[in-house]
Formats: C-alpha cells, structure tokens, sequence
C-alpha cells in the first residue's frame, strides 16, 4: 500500500551554505520578511477597511488555520478528512452556549478551542490503530458521523439549517480583521514550534516508519494523539472564531465539501513544507475573490485545473516548485563561485 | 402485510445497490490500492447520464442504461490510463486527481442541470400482481438486472481468467508480475468494472428515487461503511455487509425515525473501527 510522504527531514536546499552564520542569516531573512508580511497584513485595513476585500481575508486568516492544522497532523503520516468537522466542533461548542445560555463570546471561543482538542483526542485514540488509506476513509466517515450527530440535536443545534443568531463580537468588521489576523499569527507560532520542536522530530519519524520509531522508544498511538489533539485545538479556535464572525453556525460550513476545499488548499500550496497551506490559501482563496469575481460559477474548473497540474508536475506543490528554483539558482550561482576560484589561482 | 412486501422488496433493491457500488469500489481499492474519492461523483454522474439520454435525447430506457453503464466503463478505462497510472499509486497525488475529477463532475451536473430533485422516468410501466399484492415492474426489472449482474461479478471473479488475475494481483503484486500477468491491464479492468458497477448503482438510484447533485457524497459514505464494515480484502463480506446495511436502510425506518437509523449504523461502524479495525471478514 502506498505510504504518504511527508516532510521527515529539514531539507537543505542543494548547494546553500551550511554553518552557524548561514543559518543565522537565513532564519533573519525569514523572519524579516514574515515581519513585513505581517506589517502590511496590519496596515492593509486602512485601505480597504469595510469592504468585500477585507470580508475576504477574514475568511483566508481562518482556512490558513484550519489547513495548517490539517498539515500538522499530516506531519505524523495520517489525511485527516475530518478537518472540517473539527473546525464545526469548535463552531457549534462556541455557538450553542452563546445562543442558549447566553455565555460573553470571549468565554465560548476558547471553549471550542478546548472542545474541539477534547473531541479530537477521544476520537484520535481508536483511530490511531490505523494508517494511510484507512485512516483517510476512516476519517472522511468520521467528518460525516460527527456532522450527522450535531445535526440530529433537533433544536439546541438548528438541524440542517443552522443555528443562527450566535452574538457579534464586535459591530465593526476592522476589529474582526485585527482578532483573526491575531489568532491566525499567534496560532501560526504555536504550530511552527511544535513542528520544529523535539516533539515535532518525533511525528516525523513515526511517520517514517512506525516500527524503527517504536524500537527507539518513541511510541505511535501517545504521539499521534497528541498531534491531532494540538491541531484540533487551534482548528476549533477558529471554527468559534469563524462561527462568531459570521453569526450562524451551518453544517453546510463543515461537511464533506468544506474538508476537501481545505485538503486542496493544503494540497496545492504543498504538503510537505510548513508554509504551503498558506500559499495554497492565497492561490485558491484569496487571489480569485480579490481578481476573478465574475468568474464564480467556472471557479471549480480553475481550482481542479490547478490541482491536475500540481498533480502531474509539482507534486510538492507550489512551495516545492520555488524551493526547485531557489536551489538551482544557488547551485547555478556557487558553480559560478567556484569557476572564479580556480581561475583566480 | 402490503407494508410487508414493500418492505421486503425495499430491502433487497438498497442491499443489492449497495453491494454493487461497494464492489465497484473494492475493486479499485484491493487492486490499485487507490481510494477513490471520486467514486460518489462518478455514481451521480451516471444518474444524470442516463437521465440525460432518456428526457433529452428520448432513447427508450432500455438502450440508455446499458449505454451509460458502457459508458462509465469506457470512462473508468480512460481515467486509470491518463490519471491513475501517471500517480504511481503515489497517496497525495491520486488524492489530487480523484478531488480534481469529483469537482468537475459536480460542478458540471450542479452548474447545467441545477440541484433541484429529478427522476430517471421508469423503464417499464405498469405493475406486476404477486398473488394479491402489486408490486411496480419497474422494481422487479431493477431486482432482476441486478440479481444477473452479481451473478456475473461472482463468476467473473472466480472462475474466469481475468477474475484469477485480480486476485493474484489483489494477493501479491510483484509475484503476480512474476507470472507474467501486466498490472496495467488489470487495473484498466478493475476500474472499468468498478467505473461500470457504480454507474449500474446510479442509474438505480435514478430511477428508483431521487436524483440531486449531492446523492454521490451520501452514497460514497455508505460505500465507505460497508468497506469498513466488510474487511479489505474481501469481496464475500461486501455481501454479507450490503444485505446488513440493507436490512438496516430499508426496514429499520419503517418502525424508527430515519436519523436514528442513520446514527445506529454509524456507531456501529466506529465501535468496530475500535474493536476490530480489520471489518468483519477481513483478513491479514
């Protein structure tokens, strides 16, 4: 049976300097420009404030999340094609007591953060005896369980329809920007320290192969329920955040099709390289609602285009495609280096 | 007792339409090793198809449903030759391409027909008496075509050349090679089969009930139940299961609320996905 690749070793583009001060340099160009993206990300509503555009971002800050969370458990081997359930436990453990009880939105959002890493790990725990292919059909059946029992709550969860009427947090959409752009960097952090923390090398190597990890005493089941647990946390942050936003939670917002739109983003912008789902969330989210309105209805033929091509060519993704170009421009740049050398003596 | 009849009939037509999308899709996943997410879309194309062939093109039912079934056959042969054969069998990458085909599939029916329900307009009309209680022909014709097509899948698997081939393939691929049987062909076979017998569930479907837009994600999930149910691997307990399920979607309503039904089944999914996360019959 095919084994899902993942990113198991920090690849070192071909060529690039090794030693303390490239890798000092490199980390400051990144978080240099990290930092720019960031400051222009907070400045950006001062152009656009109240407008579509900044409905838009809104929506990509939340799916950064959710398609973050969806590669981080990816990094432990699994296709978790029950994302967007998740995200909908998070939405409707923030929305239900809001509605009926009336709770402040700044205590049911964190309250579906924790719900949804609560739901997570229960269910990671039968779940964690299976792999690959099995775990994915596994989980796309669990995505529908899951939807189908919030559904039948008759009227605490609104059935088909929704629950609507979850309270506004603030009256203004700018303070919503500023909320989600937190959340998605804070939450950013916190994914790009597990994954490159100690507990992050585990994942990998259980992923790797489960019996050698085994063997040096790392175990699959604990590690594995632990990684579906932290990315479910920060996915059913967002889904209450999302849910508060849009003031209804809807099943629709959650089933089968909301997890195959994060899995293309993920997909798209590249599975094996933390920024991917980000880039993906650009590509298919954010460039077509900002240029390509009046295209809506043949946006599908685009973004399944899109997918085929990356399918065929760039199985990275687009992430993969620019660490292509960037090492053989390096490499291209030290061969040069070096003909100057040996010229010069 | 009318109830009773109906019932009964009820039952065998979704166990038999079950068993044959799941086989459809067993098929795939022993052979290729590929889950096929697209298996739903190419269900409800299929639907439409036939729907298509029949209200627009007026061609009498009987020509419609073979040719669709032809067709979805055709069309499996095609999609292994130019987008499953190219992955390699590669995970993320056949999980690209099985949501890329499923979108367009989708988006095409959604976009060119609209979500309203439709209805594939019965084969034959008429019903047929059983002694004093009328039963639509229609149901038996479905019953009757259906009892022949599994038939022929059971002889095709066991006792034809090619069934022996996709065991020893679906058993060990590399020592199937070493017995000169190419893979490729094989799995051409297996996805026009499970491309074919999906189609045949559609047009089912269709016909029988409703037709929307969204029937392939509700069918790739019972799909995806009976296959957990069953056991990879086994293509006896795809029987077993789809007469189980059957049972389960078509007499258990009559006497409970739908969504009870419907959660009954789930949990009795997951609990075997902790118990036994093997299926019923499966093996290894």
């Amino acid at each position: 049976m095919s084994e899902i690749k993942t990113s198991t070793t920090e690849s070192r583009e071909p060529g690039e300097k090794a030693g303390p001060s490239g890798a000092r340099a490199r980390r400051w160009a990144g978080v240099s420009s990290l930092g720019a993206i960031v400051i222009v990300l907070a400045l950006l509503p001062l152009a656009i404030a109240g407008s579509y555009k900044m409905h838009v971002l809104i929506l990509a800050f939340v799916y950064i999340v959710v398609a973050g969370g969806f590669r981080t458990i990816s990094i432990s081997g699994q296709f978790n094609i029950a994302q967007g359930a998740f995200m909908g436990v998070g939405a409707y453990a923030a929305a239900i007591p809001g509605v009926w009880l009336h709770w402040s939105p700044w205590i049911t959002i964190p309250l579906g953060a924790v719900a949804a890493a609560i739901v997570g790990s229960i269910i990671a725990f039968p779940f964690a005896r299976l792999r690959t292919v099995y775990y994915a059909m596994g989980t796309l059946f669990l995505g529908y369980v899951i939807m189908n029992l919030i559904t039948a709550g008759g009227k605490t969860t609104g059935m088909s329809t929704g629950l609507g009427g979850v309270k506004p947090l603030f009256e203004n959409r700018t303070n919503y920007y500023y909320l989600g752009l937190g959340l998605m960097v804070v939450s950013l952090a916190c994914l790009y320290r597990f994954e490159f923390s100690r507990i992050g090398v585990r994942m990998k190597a259980v992923a790797q192969s489960h019996q050698v990890a085994a063997s040096v005493g790392i175990g699959e089941r604990g590690n594995r329920i632990l990684v579906v647990a932290f990315s479910s946390f920060f996915t059913g942050l967002l889904g209450a955040f999302y849910c508060h936003y849009t003031g209804v939670a809807s099943p629709s917002s959650y089933g089968l099709g909301a997890t195959l739109l994060i899995i293309m983003y993920v997909l798209v912008g590249g599975l094996n390289s933390f920024w991917g789902p980000s880039v993906g969330v650009v590509i298919l989210l954010i460039i077509p609602e900002f240029f390509f309105r009046e295209l809506k209805g043949d946006l599908p033929y685009v973004t399944a285009a899109i997918l085929l091509i990356i399918a065929f060519l760039l199985p990275d993704g687009i992430v993969g495609l620019v660490k292509l170009i960037k090492g053989r421009v390096v490499n291209r740049l030290i061969r040069k280096e070096v003909a100057t050398d040996v010229d010069g003596d | 007792m009318d109830l009773a009849v109906q019932t009964v009939i009820n039952v065998v037509l979704l166990g038999m339409v079950y068993i044959l999308m799941g086989m459809g899709f067993a098929f795939i996943l022993n052979l290729l090793g590929i889950f096929n997410l697209a298996h739903g879309a190419i269900f409800m194309s299929a639907a439409y198809g036939c729907y298509l062939f029949v209200v627009k093109l007026h061609f009498p039912g009987l020509v419609a449903f073979p040719l669709t079934v032809l067709l979805a056959a055709a069309f499996g042969v095609l999609v292994e030759r130019f987008l499953f054969r190219p992955m390699k069998a590669d995970f993320n990458r056949t999980m690209m391409v099985c949501i890329a085909l499923s979108t367009i599939l989708v988006t095409t029916f959604n976009r060119f027909l609209g979500t309203n329900a439709l209805s594939i307009p019965s084969f034959i009309k008429g019903t047929t008496r059983f002694g004093s209680y009328p039963v639509e022909t229609d149901r038996l014709f479905a019953f009757a075509i259906g009892v022949i097509i599994l038939v022929a899948i059971i002889l095709f698997v066991d006792h034809s050349r090619w069934g022996a081939r996709m065991q020893a393939v679906t058993q060990n691929r590399e020592g199937a090679a070493l017995q000169g049987i190419r893979f490729s062909q094989v799995a051409a076979i297996a996805c026009a089969v499970g491309f074919g017998l999906a189609a045949i569930g559609g047009v089912f479907t269709g016909a029988l009930y409703n037709l929307t837009p969204f029937i392939g994600d509700v069918s790739l999930i019972k799909v995806l139940m009976l296959v957990i149910l069953a056991g990879l691997g086994s293509f006896n307990g795809i029987f077993y299961v789809g007469a189980l399920l059957g049972v389960l979607y078509g007499a258990l309503p009559v006497v409970l609320n739908g969504a009870v039904v419907d959660a009954l089944a789930s949990i009795m999914v997951l609990a075997l996905l902790v118990i036994r996360p093997k299926g019923f019959f499966g093996h290894e």
